[in-house]
């Protein structure tokens, strides 16, 4: 519904409203065009593109977790694509070293000195493919990357291109050869993209598509850096009323107190929470947030950051459920 | 003190469950022992010869609550409902004061006025006013949900009252007659409809449930030892049941009587002659003493030490919570800037927190209605009344929509249940639509809408309404 007939309240200062409003509007504006654009190549799945929309948006990290096949590289890539950014794909292998991410120090014998060869890593989206692949020391170093938009190579720290976001996929069924992200790592990705299986209209479409050539070679990038900053700056203004930021609290610490989970969702889970559903109601040209952004919001968010008791999984629960049952467990904010 | 059920959906979980039922009678158990202490406190002060008159006052809760429901339930109109509701309680104070004075006594007894003496004019002021606000409070809280915070907040509530009618009662010297009795029933109707408002919250969850809290399964406990409490004290000191029950006895007794006369009517048949008999004198024998088959003796002792055992647990408990509330204030107070602290849904500082801000919105529409008359500057009142009245609009439905058996579930948004109540009238759609938009908007946009959009939402609740009129709860599944 258009915010036509209702002015804004004593909370929201009027001179602002109408410019948050239109601010809103660009987002939205800036967001459909970006899932149109990507759609161009992701057939169906709109939802996760939308996600990923969402995280650009927040400057958060998404972890895109499928099975083989399924184009979760592709959606990376087609976001990245659709971004006027600098961008360098790392395929995470179990020989990557962390130099080979962030960068390294090399003698110049020409100069006689030591200078810095920047890794991949300094760029402003990074497709990281197969993350689960590289040892957990080479995962290690995107620790710090990712939380802090920093690296540091031998005692010297430099800041990373803003914005900075990373990709990362991951095939969960694969065991061999693969090392599991630990919970610190887990814990940065803002988001969990899990899309399944197409549907068999979605197949068929598919093999149209992709008959003569990948569309993903003519994708255009629809939105420039200065354009995604001045966004992701809109995201930040819109309003989330106290009791749903009460609600968004009681949820995320609900999961801590679930009796089936053995490490709920952290501090910075209820931050991503806010963040990406500040950004998932611009996105839908809202100015405020509502309790239905944060429950769509909280099984991406929310559940891959959850560690369930080995009894509650032997019971047949999973992260999911949990938050599930935390979202019918916690009352929604209504009169 | 919050009254029951800021949120106003009547139930809370689909009526007609046991457990619902359960708490309904818990709740109602509650309010009477209380509203009972007052009674039978003022009837301490101004005794009298009977006491069904006070019993009546008693009965006239659960009449008006029950009514209220029904109302609501049926979609009564507030016309309809204030007169069956006048004529039922004018009923009965009549019927509680035909018990102190008779009609006939009236006009040619002794004393005060028209045979009326001091002491029956108190209390008849007792019966009405009593009266008046037993049934007041029972048709209010009818309208309000009785879950885990209502039924907390009622058991605050009574508490207070509770304490206040001891300290009196202290004051005064002795203790009336079935203090221990209101005392035990109210603390165990109490605790044990909180520890039932829990179960409920939990039971109709999915999967795993996360246990009782131990503060709940404390204070369950201890309810359920207190029931035990309970029953004892009745059975020792019957004053309670007694005047609950004197109504019934005093309605039965008017049915012997009835009875007895229409029996005296019926013609009697002449008595057989008695053939002679001369039987030797015999000394008339002397009464058995009576033998009672259980020795009760030892009931007043046990009853005792539970009840005493039960309180000192309740009021450390209670003590507990409030210094529990302090801490977090003072916390609050002192502590590291931008730090929130979560309010404790029972809390008695929440109570007294909730109660000013009440207070403080009934003097301001007092102030609106009596003394401005509506006559309210231009600017920031104007617009939040008509923000306040889209919500009060959403709250009608809501309950509304509880009324045909569709409450709205604690954790269900606006969304979800505009399209839960879809189904229940259909064609109504775009007045659904507007009606839970601007709901949206008002609530967490602290937008401020034009009054031609509150008039829109208005006539959409109305349709609405003559939409699903047909619609009664239990249709559907039909």
């Amino acid at each position: 519904m258009s915010q036509g007939g209702a002015k804004a309240g004593p909370g929201a200062s009027e001179d602002k409203a109408p410019a948050l409003d239109q601010a809103v509007g660009l987002v939205r504006e800036a967001g459909e065009r970006l899932i149109r654009n990507v759609s161009r190549v992701i057939v169906g799945r709109e939802e996760a593109i939308r996600l990923a929309v969402v995280a650009v948006l927040c400057q958060g990290h998404v972890l895109v977790e499928d099975v083989p096949g399924v184009g979760k590289t592709m959606l990376a890539r087609a976001v990245a694509r659709s971004l006027g950014l600098s961008f360098k794909r790392i395929q995470f292998t179990p020989d990557l070293l962390p130099s080979d991410v962030t960068g390294v120090n090399w003698y110049n014998q020409k100069k006689g000195e030591f200078e810095f060869l920047a890794g991949p890593v300094m760029a402003n989206l990074i497709l990281a493919d197969e993350i689960n692949r590289a040892t957990p020391r080479t995962q290690a170093c995107l620790l710090e990357a990712m939380e802090e938009r920093q690296i540091t190579v031998d005692s010297e720290t430099m800041a990373l291109p803003r914005p900075f976001t990373v990709l990362a996929t991951q095939n969960p069924v694969e065991l061999e050869g693969t090392f599991p992200l630990p919970e610190a790592q887990l814990d940065r990705f803002l988001l969990r993209i899990s899309h399944g299986y197409p549907t068999a209209e979605e197949e068929s479409v598919i093999l149209t598509r992709f008959e003569r050539s990948s569309p993903l070679e003519e994708l255009e990038p629809v939105v420039d850096r200065t354009e995604l900053l001045e966004l992701q700056g809109y995201c930040r203004q819109v309003l989330v009323e106290d009791s749903v930021r009460d609600y968004l609290v009681r949820l995320v610490r609900a999961t801590r107190e679930h009796p089936g989970v053995r490490l709920g969702a952290s501090p910075r889970a209820g931050q991503g929470l806010f963040a990406s559903a500040r950004a998932l109601a611009a996105l839908g040209g809202r100015s405020f947030v509502v309790p239905d952004d944060v429950k769509r919001l909280a099984g991406p968010v929310l559940a891959h950051r959850l560690v369930v008791d080995v009894q509650a999984r032997l019971r047949g629960s999973d992260r999911e459920r949990v938050v599930e049952e935390v979202l019918d467990l916690v009352p929604a904010p209504v009169e | 003190m919050n009254e029951p059920g800021k949120k106003a959906v009547p139930g809370g979980r689909p009526p007609g469950s046991l457990a619902g039922e359960g708490l309904q009678g818990l709740f109602i158990a509650l309010e009477m022992s209380w509203l009972g202490a007052i009674v039978l406190f003022m009837e301490d002060l101004v005794p009298g010869p009977g006491r069904a008159s006070l019993g009546l006052v008693c009965w006239l809760y659960p009449a008006a609550y029950l009514l209220a429901r029904k109302g609501l339930a049926r979609g009564w109109s507030w016309k309809r409902e204030l007169g069956w509701g006048s004529a039922l309680g004018l009923l009965a104070l009549a019927a509680g004061l035909s018990l102190l004075f008779p009609v006939r006594s009236f006009f040619t007894g002794p004393g005060f006025g028209p045979g009326i003496s001091l002491l029956e004019l108190k209390r008849s002021v007792i019966v009405v006013v009593g009266g008046a606000f037993v049934w007041l409070r029972g048709w209010y809280l009818a309208r309000k949900r009785v879950d885990r915070a209502g039924m907390a907040a009622g058991f605050q509530t009574g508490l207070v009252v509770l304490f206040v009618v001891l300290f009196l009662t202290g004051m005064k010297g002795e203790p009336w007659p079935g203090l221990m009795g209101v005392v035990a029933v109210f603390l165990s109707s109490g605790l044990g409809g909180l520890w039932l408002a829990r179960f409920r919250e939990t039971a109709g969850r999915a999967g795993p449930r996360p246990g009782p809290s131990w503060f709940i399964l404390a204070a369950g406990s201890v309810g359920l030892v207190l029931i035990l409490g309970a029953v004892f004290m009745v059975l020792v000191d019957r004053s309670l049941l007694e005047l609950l029950l004197k109504p019934l006895s005093w309605l039965w007794d008017q049915l012997v009587r009835l009875l007895t006369y229409l029996m005296s009517l019926l013609p009697k048949p002449k008595p057989l002659p008695l053939p002679e008999m001369n039987l030797p004198l015999m000394p008339p024998r002397a009464p058995a003493p009576s033998k009672l088959l259980i020795d009760l003796s030892w009931v007043r002792p046990v009853a005792e030490v539970i009840f005493m055992g039960s309180s000192l647990t309740i009021l450390a408990m209670s003590l507990f919570r409030v210094l529990q509330d302090l801490v977090s204030r003072l916390s609050r107070l002192t502590g590291t800037p931008g730090a929130r602290f979560e309010a404790s849904g029972i809390g008695f500082w929440d109570d007294l927190r909730n109660l000013w801000a009440g207070l403080r919105r009934l003097a301001g529409w007092l102030w609106d209605r009596l003394l401005l008359r509506g006559r309210r500057p231009e600017g920031r009142g104007q617009t939040n009344r008509e923000g306040a009245t889209v919500r009060g609009v959403y709250r009608h439905f809501i309950r509304w929509g509880a009324a045909r058996g569709r409450p709205m579930a604690p954790a269900q948004t606006p969304y979800e249940y505009r399209a839960d109540l879809a189904p229940l009238i259909p064609g109504c759609g775009r007045e659904l639509d507007l009606l839970t938009e601007t709901y949206v908007l008002v609530r967490y946009g602290r937008m401020e809408p034009e009054p031609d959009l509150v008039d829109q939402v208005r006539r959409a609740w109305r349709r609405i309404k003559s939409a699903g009129a047909g619609t009664r709860k239990g249709e559907e599944e039909t």
